[in-house]
């Protein structure tokens, strides 16, 4: 968790209780198998401390090593060890030296102990066995332990991941103020993979039982691992750069709409979180918007920038430009999630819209999202056909849609969150109450 | 015996586990593993099986492990069929069976008094370099190739994989002699958290790429005359890239380059009145704000026509002919191409291209049997 927001009262309560937990329960654990110093265990703590240093993040998420470490210290030589190497990990010299705050440093240093204890008494209480024995001795698992290992080993790793899983997601909701589905969507598609990591520490509790020596066999698989990863962040990071870079580019063949997909996506990521979408949902919603013109890119200039009225073959050809964004985007397989959105984006929701008069109940959340964000930029920005319109009377445009053109609730929740809208409360005000948002006055053909 | 006992004992190269039991359990393992393979639509795959079948030879010997190894990919390729070709397939058998027999000679060659580290560590290297080398070979039989010239780069390229999947043999090796086959669920458990790694970078990298090709596609449909283009120039460029034997992040910066040359023209903004044109006039000023097209953008300066001559480097001098003469190649074949494209791309860059360079590029295109414009 990385978050620079001064802690609420809220989470410092949370904080406290999570802090207390971890030292009742990390004492306890301790008092199960009490901490032996081994080599074993100097070289893992090493390890840890350099994982941590060199840990990546995944937007709000911070991924390392210290998990399979831990579990592989719990494993190796008991609850205490696997609590010091949690421990460890949380003396991350990076987040002090970016000045992290200290509730947060804090907060995950509690979370991890508490993870880590309820894991290793979890291993202890289904039969699992330290591999590290009260004489000091290490005794690395054997066919003999198996199956019955195995119990323990999963329950331990659920249970771990579990916790940290559930603990995080609580302390990053309560932070930030969101809700906790949100915060917790990222962590959920990262479960497979801490239980492959969590296998991974069992592996490494093994080796380092049978020969300490054996331990820089899994520099090259982590780091391989871990910088593709960091490679797939970077990407991920600069997609919507570069598209947001060429989608403005080719935009720019047209004067009117220059820089509209992007104030688009802006909107839409605002709605989408005024709406409760979670992360993935709200990123996936930047991306459709970033790409819902993209069938116009096929339009010819002459009949995007005809300052008078378009004959109806004219029309025609515009109004197939959502099915063809949808259909080229539906050509990438990742991006076929998004298809819908682009495609749908000009349905109304009477279902008298282009181009396939669907109404709003048939299309999805996030067209009818692009619906409103798509109108609202389109009125407020100049068209060869017509000059921009005030932000109020663009409002008041989207108000007298509300129900026909545009799904209600999503037209509330613009003019709630104000976006961008200094003047919004007023319009609302002058055109019309709340409540009343059945007019059936067409607002705009949009973007 | 204690471990280290064990694994300094000197008996060679009596299999550690010759049960039928365990040459099943393997060969589940590596089939898991095969399944998973990642086949990317361009010819890209990432496998981790390899780990296995180098660890087999010493686990069950070497006739049970060419049958685990062949087996494996021989039924996930049955499994996974529509999703890989055959050619895909006959590469991996060939290439598996010619590494599993180097490895198996070098376990037969060490003395037998060698500890027995000594074939944990030396039998999984040898396969997987020798699967590398053979897999290498048999592309730059097909594609006609120089192999010596494709040798040096993939081998920095895959060298980090490769020695992430001999750890993960060594180690099978290691924890096997203890754990016998319940050590293959933690190490197919690390691989298959490097598999991932993989396919969450692959797939990223393949809807980035998709992605620009149908925002290029998008634009250029505009004009009929010159749809497809820009990704008929990027497949010509990536062959000649490949042909002349370029590392694969230079055939990938090529290919983007060749994808985006026209991007200026692309996003040209008609003249309207009162508004002026703020469009930037070249391709490179486009891509410049994008961090990830970086080294990319001093290629595509080249082919604006627009580079600094003191700058401008050996690998960007050939990066930028190599998309020219691509570019050149497809307005050479169609009039309607030629008469809607902005001149010669080549006449741009030959300013900047010494002659060496430039017979290397039309050379490697003649090789591969294009019909290449006069080359000044």
């Amino acid at each position: 968790m990385d978050e620079s927001a001064r802690a609420s009262r809220p989470f410092l309560l949370y904080l406290f209780v999570v802090g207390g937990a971890a030292f009742v329960v990390g004492a306890y654990a301790w008092g199960v198998q009490p901490l032996r110093l081994s080599p074993q265990f100097v070289l893992l703590a090493i390890a840890v401390i350099l994982s941590e240093n060199y840990a990546f993040s995944i937007e709000p998420y911070s991924v390392s090593f210290s998990f399979p470490l831990s579990m592989a210290g719990t494993v190796l030589a008991g609850p205490a060890a696997g609590c010091v190497i949690a421990t460890l990990s949380a003396t991350n010299l990076r987040e002090i030296r970016e000045k992290k705050p200290i509730t947060s440093i804090g907060f995950n240093l509690a979370q991890l102990v508490l993870s880590t204890a309820v894991a290793a008494l979890t291993y202890a209480s289904l039969g699992g066995r330290f591999l590290q024995t009260a004489d000091g001795a290490f005794h690395s698992w054997v066919s003999a332990d198996f199956p019955r290992t195995l119990l323990p080993m999963a329950g331990a790793a659920v249970i771990c991941v579990a916790a940290n899983m559930l603990l995080t997601a609580g302390g990053v909701a309560l932070l930030t103020r969101s809700s906790i589905r949100s915060t917790s969507g990222t962590m959920v598609a990262l479960l497979p993979t801490q239980l492959a990591l969590a296998f991974v520490g069992y592996l490494i509790a093994e080796t380092l039982a049978i020969s300490a020596l054996a331990l820089p066999l899994f520099v090259a698989p982590l780091v391989v691992a871990r910088q593709l990863y960091m490679r797939y962040a970077g990407l991920k990071t600069a997609f919507v750069d570069t598209v947001r870079s060429l989608v403005g580019a080719l935009e720019a063949k047209d004067p009117y709409t220059r820089g509209h997909s992007e104030r688009v996506s802006e909107y839409a990521a605002i709605l989408g979180g005024a709406l409760g979408l979670s992360q993935r949902e709200i990123e996936r919603l930047q991306y459709a918007a970033l790409l819902h013109d993209m069938g116009k890119l096929s339009v010819s200039n002459s009949i995007l920038m005809k300052p008078g009225r378009l004959s109806s073959d004219e029309m025609a050809l515009i109004k197939q430009h959502p099915g063809r964004g949808g259909e080229m985007i539906g050509r990438v397989p990742p991006l076929r999630d998004l298809v819908d959105a682009v495609a749908q984006h000009h349905e109304w929701y009477d279902g008298s819209g282009y181009p396939s008069g669907i109404p709003g109940s048939e299309t999805s959340i996030a067209a009818r999202i692009l619906g409103v964000a798509d109108s609202f930029d389109a009125m407020t920005t100049t068209r060869a056909y017509r000059p921009a319109l005030s932000r109020p009377d663009a409002i008041a445009e989207l108000i007298r849609g509300a129900g026909t053109q545009f799904d209600p609730e999503v037209v509330r929740v613009f003019i709630d969150v104000r976006v961008g809208l200094p003047n919004a409360e007023e319009a609302v005000c002058a055109v019309a109450p709340r409540g009343s948002m059945a007019e059936s006055q067409p607002a705009s053909l949009g973007g | 015996m204690s471990a280290q006992t064990f694994l300094t004992s000197m008996s060679l190269p009596s299999p550690l586990d010759f049960t039928l039991l365990g040459s099943f359990w393997l060969l589940m393992a590596a089939m898991l593993l095969d399944l998973f393979d990642i086949t990317l639509p361009r010819g890209d795959s990432v496998g981790v099986a390899g780990a296995l079948a180098g660890a087999a030879i010493v686990v069950v010997g070497p006739t049970r492990a060419i049958a685990i190894a062949l087996v494996s990919a021989g039924a996930a390729h049955a499994m996974r069929r529509g999703v890989e070709s055959p050619a895909r397939l006959v590469t991996v058998l060939v290439s598996r069976g010619v590494a599993l027999a180097c490895a198996a000679g070098v376990l037969i060659a060490l003395p037998s008094s060698s500890p027995r580290l000594l074939s944990f560590t030396v039998v999984p290297g040898v396969f997987l370099v020798a699967e590398l080398m053979s897999a290498q070979l048999i592309v730059a039989g097909l594609k006609q190739r120089p192999f010596a010239r494709l040798i040096p780069g993939n081998l920095r390229a895959q060298g980090p994989a490769i020695a992430a999947q001999w750890s993960a043999a060594v180690l099978l090796l290691i924890t096997y002699a203890e754990m016998r086959s319940w050590s293959l669920i933690p190490v197919v458990a690390l691989l298959l958290l490097m598999r991932q790694s993989y396919a969450l970078f692959l797939d990223i990298r393949e809807t980035y790429r998709a992605t620009v090709e149908v925002l290029v596609e998008a634009a250029e449909s505009q004009d009929v005359r010159r749809a497809g283009h820009a990704e008929r120039t990027a497949i010509t460029a990536r062959s000649i890239a490949m042909h002349i034997g370029l590392a694969a992040p230079a055939v990938e910066r090529i290919s983007y380059a060749a994808l985006l040359h026209d991007l200026a023209e692309l996003s040209e903004v008609a003249a309207t009145e009162g508004m002026a044109p703020s469009r930037p006039v070249r391709s490179a000023d486009i891509v410049g704000g994008v961090e990830f097209f970086r080294s990319v953008e001093p290629i595509l300066r080249v082919c604006d026509g627009d580079a600094d001559g003191a700058t401008v480097g050996g690998q960007v001098a050939l990066a930028a002919m190599i998309v020219a003469l691509a570019s050149d190649i497809d307005c050479e074949s169609s009039a309607m191409v030629r008469a809607s494209h902005h001149g010669s791309t080549m006449e741009r860059v030959a300013p900047w291209v010494p002659a060496s360079l430039k017979a290397r590029a039309a050379g490697a295109a003649i090789e591969l049997g294009y019909s290449i414009p006069a080359v000044s």
